[in-house]
């Protein structure tokens, strides 16, 4: 057996002053090169989850275990070398009025071997770079990235990300702000991306086709608690009917 | 009135480019620089008077400056405080300050040596040679600064601090460092400012941030208007803040020579003003800041 990377130990969280617990017990293994898919439904603590391993919000109580070293313990330097959230939001990823040859050095500036930063030709290495992610961005550089399109943007996200690919990638439903093809795209893209730099990811969805297609392991979550897990095998065999119970909420079954 | 024009523009221009940083780059409201702008001034004096060289007067004062830039960062640290109220904070507390370091309302630098004059007898046009080539090579020196890799940071804490923090970068040290150097431009502006018009004065700086403000927008809009390419960034800091200043100072003068009465003056700078932001909102919209900051 592997050793886990990612450890989540009796995990929750709620806001102070108000009763609702948004994510309550929650104990969860993944493993290296995992592709986790974190199906719920709209409040169902899928993000309040992903911001808990980030970092974004802090858990109430439980422990969340990174390489067996409790993430509270990383530097915020080592552990934005590690770990790498994208959302639907690319604002919150990207610096917006800077150009995309100074968001890829800034993006550089993650890296804690600093060989990259002194590039004899940037522009070069990042065109080359960008074109594997979006031929549009390479001939780009000096446009503000603002001005790019949602689907560009994103695929940047995925770019800078991948300069130095990170040990664990969360995916909090980045493409769900695009249009269904460039979603679409997108999605493969990543998948594919992932495969091919072996991280380990772990992606939320309320889309049941995704569920369905992507990752080797699901996980779905009801109200901050895990409702159900299916392994490697059972996701295999799981079929869209399946998902659909797990989805409504209980009553309605 | 072209001389008059040249002797009030030099000592200005530090704290133009001062302003352009903290409302451009660092994107923060930092109304701080009229107290700094008083600081330069009252410590450069001070020192003069306790008979120190004006060399170490002036590096004295821009230290001063740097001081109260990170004092005013460290107001803000982690957002706690927002950085407008921080900043009217810093400036109520510096005007203590700036009273306890002179120990009277103001300091005549009339017959002291400083860096521009030898004493009584100091012609004009040396004056304004000697404080355009401080003022020129400090504001050069700061806009190269912008080009490199630590300027790109500047910009990057600016436009999305919270991004800044993700890639394992210490915020706190960039705003520090942002602020230190706006509030050092602004007390070395005071500083030129003293010696050009020969006193430091507690009130000197009031409302001097908001008027660099409208110089520096009314330069960027002319900018924008009469070269379309895009310069350099540290250079385009540069030209906006020389160009803005100028034509404010051409503004005003021209005001006072109509033989308007002074009482009218704040009130029509003020409109002007309000005219000149009005018009940057506008282009804000069309998305202009966007590209204004490439």
């Amino acid at each position: 057996m592997h050793h886990p990377l990612l450890e989540i130990k009796n995990v929750s969280y709620s806001v102070p002053g108000i009763s609702r617990q948004i994510l309550s017990q929650i104990n969860y293994k993944i493993y290296p090169e995992d592709f986790v898919i974190l199906l719920g439904s709209n409040g169902s603590g899928k993000s309040s989850l992903l911001k808990t391993l980030d970092r974004r919000t802090e858990a109430t109580s439980g422990d969340i275990l990174l390489n067996n070293k409790k993430i509270a313990h990383y530097s915020q330097k080592e552990f934005a070398s590690l770990v790498i959230t994208l959302t639907q939001n690319t604002t919150e990823s990207l610096f917006p009025s800077l150009t995309v040859l100074e968001n890829c050095l800034l993006a550089l500036e993650r890296l804690k071997d600093k060989t990259l930063l002194k590039q004899q030709n940037p522009k070069q290495f990042f065109s080359t770079h960008l074109k594997q992610f979006n031929t549009n961005l390479a001939h780009h550089l000096s446009t503000p990235v603002s001005v790019l399109s949602g689907g560009e943007q994103q695929a940047l996200v995925l770019a800078l990300s991948m300069l130095h690919p990170p040990k664990l990638l969360l995916l909090d439903e980045h493409v769900s702000a695009l249009d269904p093809s460039a979603a679409e795209y997108l999605l493969t893209f990543t998948a594919k991306i992932i495969a091919a730099y072996k991280i380990t990811c772990l992606l939320t969805t309320h889309n049941l086709n995704t569920a369905l297609r992507f990752g080797n392991r699901l996980l779905a979550l009801n109200n901050g608690n895990i409702s159900r897990e299916f392994n490697e095998k059972e996701k295999k065999t799981l079929t869209q009917e399946d998902l659909l119970k797990l989805y409504l909420p209980s009553h309605i079954i | 009135m072209f001389t008059a024009i040249l002797s009030q523009l030099f000592p200005l221009l530090p704290l133009a480019l001062a302003v352009y940083i903290s409302f451009f780059i660092l994107r923060a409201t930092d109304l701080t620089l009229d107290g700094s702008f008083v600081l330069g001034a009252a410590v450069f004096a001070k020192m003069l008077e306790l008979n120190y060289t004006p060399t170490i007067a002036g590096i004295t004062a821009l230290l001063a400056g740097t001081l109260s830039g990170t004092g005013v960062a460290l107001i803000q640290r982690k957002q706690k405080i927002d950085s407008l109220l921080a900043g009217i904070l810093a400036t109520f507390v510096l005007l203590s300050v700036n009273l306890l370091i002179m120990g009277r309302p103001n300091i005549s630098l009339l017959t002291k040596v400083t860096l521009l004059s030898n004493g009584i007898n100091a012609s004009e046009l040396d004056i304004n040679i000697l404080s355009g080539a401080y003022s020129s090579i400090l504001c050069l020196g700061v806009c190269l600064i912008l080009v490199t890799r630590y300027g790109l940071l500047l910009r990057a804490f600016g436009d999305n601090a919270n991004l800044l923090h993700r890639l394992g970068k210490n915020v706190e040290t960039h705003r520090i460092c942002g602020f230190a150097l706006t509030n050092s431009l602004a007390a070395a502006s005071g500083c030129l400012t003293a010696q050009t018009i020969g006193y430091a004065d507690i009130g000197m700086g009031f409302g001097l941030t908001l008027t660099a403000l409208g110089a520096v927008i009314l330069g960027q809009q002319i900018l924008q208007k009469f070269s379309p390419k895009q310069l350099l960034h540290g250079m385009q800091a540069f030209s906006v803040c020389l160009v803005g200043v100028a034509f404010y100072l051409l503004a005003t003068n021209g005001l006072l020579r109509l033989n308007l009465s002074p009482i009218y003056l704040k009130m029509i700078l003020g409109l002007i003003l309000i005219m000149f932001l009005r018009t940057a909102n506008l282009c804000r919209k069309k998305g202009f800041y966007a590209s204004s900051t490439t």
